[in-house]
């Protein structure tokens, strides 16, 4: 308060320099007006209800722009056109609700391929990406999959999306064979090189953490029944936010236990980010993950990230079923990129020979009982989408740094829908990391 | 996404709905505060926010993006309150409701204010209601002169002074 009374009084003085000679009396009047400012009761869960009443009332700004005359300033018009949007964002939704709430089988980020794109498109100012030339990061020297690709693993209506193999352990002793084969459109690899990123974690990765909290509603330790604490970690270039321990009753070890349906985990995880004013500009349309978790994917340059394990990288929120609220939320990192352009593979043949070799390797997934996938499977690999697979490389000094290296994601379908096989596989295009990953069966690379 | 009024008002005005939540962020507190310092009771201040905010959507046509839009939105939220007290109170001194305390209304009872209320009543009862309203947007909204002139139509000298004069006469009160 001392600096809010200085600057105060600093500006009482700029208008009447005659108050300088005033300041011990002026300082307890302002400090008494500052103390008996009134608790106004500002409520955020009505400003967050109120801001989706307003952006989903049918009346729409009105144009002084428009040259269209009065129909479009009309009440009509914009009852139209905002039942038209309605209708433009409600099907897609209720389209993906529906089919996942009616399939066993993992989601399927395909319902919302266009969308992300439409989303993303344009949409990433915060993102900084510095063009560093040719090969700037050296050899591609990747670690196995982080830890945090490590999951909870149980099998559940809502669990794997897809999975690249993350263990070498039970791979020699999958005995199941499938066949594999590519019935996607001919795709024609034109671009020899293409761009990696590297994030970092300077000056400007800081002030954008800061930028990121200052935009939100979060206090750094919310002193309410179920706050928040806001962690920053300026090392790692990332926030993120934990139950404050003294205002949650709850044990949060019910998350893994009880599922919502998805449709509940993406209602309460929405919620959450319009209530906290979160900037989710940079992600993609939020995907439920596992056991309770939402993530809504990175998109970087119009690409969507994944990890090494074929995972969606990104924001998490973990759902609490218990008592249906957001009970962490992981990931808010911030967006300075270096990039730089690799040799990718050229010739398509080579990423759909590693893509079934890959399929035709798969181990265990961690922590699941063996893939069910008989013998006499076919697995239809579809035509792919251009994504980004997060890897993480130590550097000559030690430092771990994130890459994120172009590939291709190769939908699966499998002659028997009853199968629990992955429904995608992923190819990185980097071409002297696709000779390793091919050399290893798909499995990681570790050099 | 940093905040750039400006790009979000012109964006308002191409129809962009999302650029008007984007505003909405920035100043719901701000004009909810203000509301609340005159009606001082959650539920209106809440009510009145709300046909703020809808009016303002209405209307954001008509702002000039290269002025703060804040100005624009503490007049419609001023003759929000005044229409309130108008259709409520029919009184005659609708900007001055503080002044209805002692005689016609138990304001601390009625509008479950804090005790503190009575604290600021004591110094701020004193005050005009243009003397009060510098009060709450400068020391406790920290607007800049510029915006604190647009929403009482005068200039910031003017606006400069009616403050300074504003805290001589608190101080001789306090002290």
């Amino acid at each position: 308060m001392d600096k809010r009374i200085s600057d105060i009084l600093k500006d009482l003085c700029r208008i009447d320099p005659q108050f300088k000679a005033q300041e011990h009396e002026l300082r307890k009047v302002v400090s008494e007006l500052i103390v008996l400012k009134p608790d106004t009761h500002f409520d955020t869960a009505f400003a967050a209800s109120l801001r989706t009443e307003l952006l989903n009332t049918t009346i729409k700004p009105a144009s002084l722009k428009s040259p269209y005359g009065s129909f479009l300033m009309s009440r009509a018009f914009y009852g139209i056109i905002g039942s038209a949007l309605t209708i433009l964002i409600a099907v897609p939704f209720t389209y993906f609700a529906t089919e996942q709430a009616a399939s066993n089988k993992s989601p399927d980020l395909n319902p919302f391929s266009t969308q992300v794109k439409d989303l993303s498109s344009g949409l990433s100012p915060k993102q900084q990406v510095s063009n560093k030339g040719i090969n700037a990061f050296g050899k591609l020297a990747l670690l196995p999959t982080d830890a945090t690709a490590s999951t909870t693993g149980t099998t559940s209506a809502v669990s794997v999306i897809a999975a690249l193999p993350t263990s070498l352990a039970s791979s020699t002793k999958n005995n199941n064979t499938i066949t594999v084969e590519y019935k996607g459109d001919a795709v024609t690899l034109g671009d020899e090189q293409g761009k990696v990123f590297e994030r970092t974690k300077g000056a400007d990765s800081g002030k954008q953490l800061a930028d990121i909290v200052r935009q939100s509603s979060f206090n750094l330790a919310e002193d309410r029944p179920y706050g928040y604490a806001v962690g920053v970690d300026f090392e790692d270039g990332s926030i993120s936010v934990n139950p404050n321990p003294a205002y949650w009753t709850k044990a949060t070890s019910t998350i893994a236990s009880t599922t919502l349906d998805n449709a509940t985990l993406l209602s309460i995880a929405d919620q959450f980010i319009k209530d906290h004013t979160i900037d989710i500009s940079v992600y993609g349309a939020p995907i439920v993950s596992f056991h309770n978790q939402v993530v809504y994917p990175l998109i970087i340059e119009n690409k969507e990230v994944y990890k090494a394990d074929g995972t969606p990288y990104g924001l998490v929120l973990t759902i609490d079923p218990s008592i249906q609220k957001v009970a962490s939320a992981v990931n808010m990192i911030s967006q300075t990129y270096d990039s730089s352009l690799y040799n990718l593979e050229t010739d398509f043949s080579k990423v759909v020979d590693a893509a079934t070799t890959s399929l035709s390797h798969l181990p265990a997934f961690k922590g699941r009982p063996a893939l069910k996938i008989a013998s006499t499977t076919t697995a239809t690999l579809g035509t792919p989408k251009l994504v980004l697979l997060r890897y993480l490389m130590k550097d000559k000094t030690g430092t771990t740094t994130e890459l994120f290296v172009p590939a291709y994601s190769f939908p699966v379908t499998y002659s028997d829908p009853a199968e629990h096989g992955p429904a995608s596989v992923f190819v990185p295009l980097v071409k002297d990391f696709l000779a390793k990953f091919s050399a290893a069966n798909g499995l990681d690379i570790v050099t | 996404m940093a905040y750039n009024e400006k790009e979000h008002i012109l964006s308002c005005q191409d129809g962009n709905t999302e650029a008007f939540g984007l505003i909405y962020d920035h100043h719901i507190r701000t004009i909810y505060n203000f509301i609340y310092y005159k009606v001082l009771d959650k539920d209106s201040a809440e009510d009145l926010t709300s046909q703020t905010f809808l009016k303002a959507l209405r209307n954001v046509g008509s702002v000039d993006p290269d002025r703060p839009i804040i100005s624009w939105l503490y007049k419609i939220a001023h003759n929000t309150v005044v229409d309130h007290y108008r259709s409520r109170k029919n009184t005659e001194n609708i900007d001055d409701h503080w002044d209805l305390g002692d005689e016609k209304v138990d304001i601390a009872a009625e509008l479950d204010v804090s005790v503190d209320m009575d604290r600021i009543g004591k110094y701020l009862k004193q005050l005009s209601s243009l003397e009060r309203e510098i009060i709450f947007m400068r020391v406790w909204e920290e607007l800049p002169y510029q915006a604190i002139a647009e929403v009482l139509g005068k200039t910031e000298g003017n606006c400069k002074m009616i403050y300074s004069r504003t805290i001589k006469k608190l101080k001789s009160m306090i002290n």
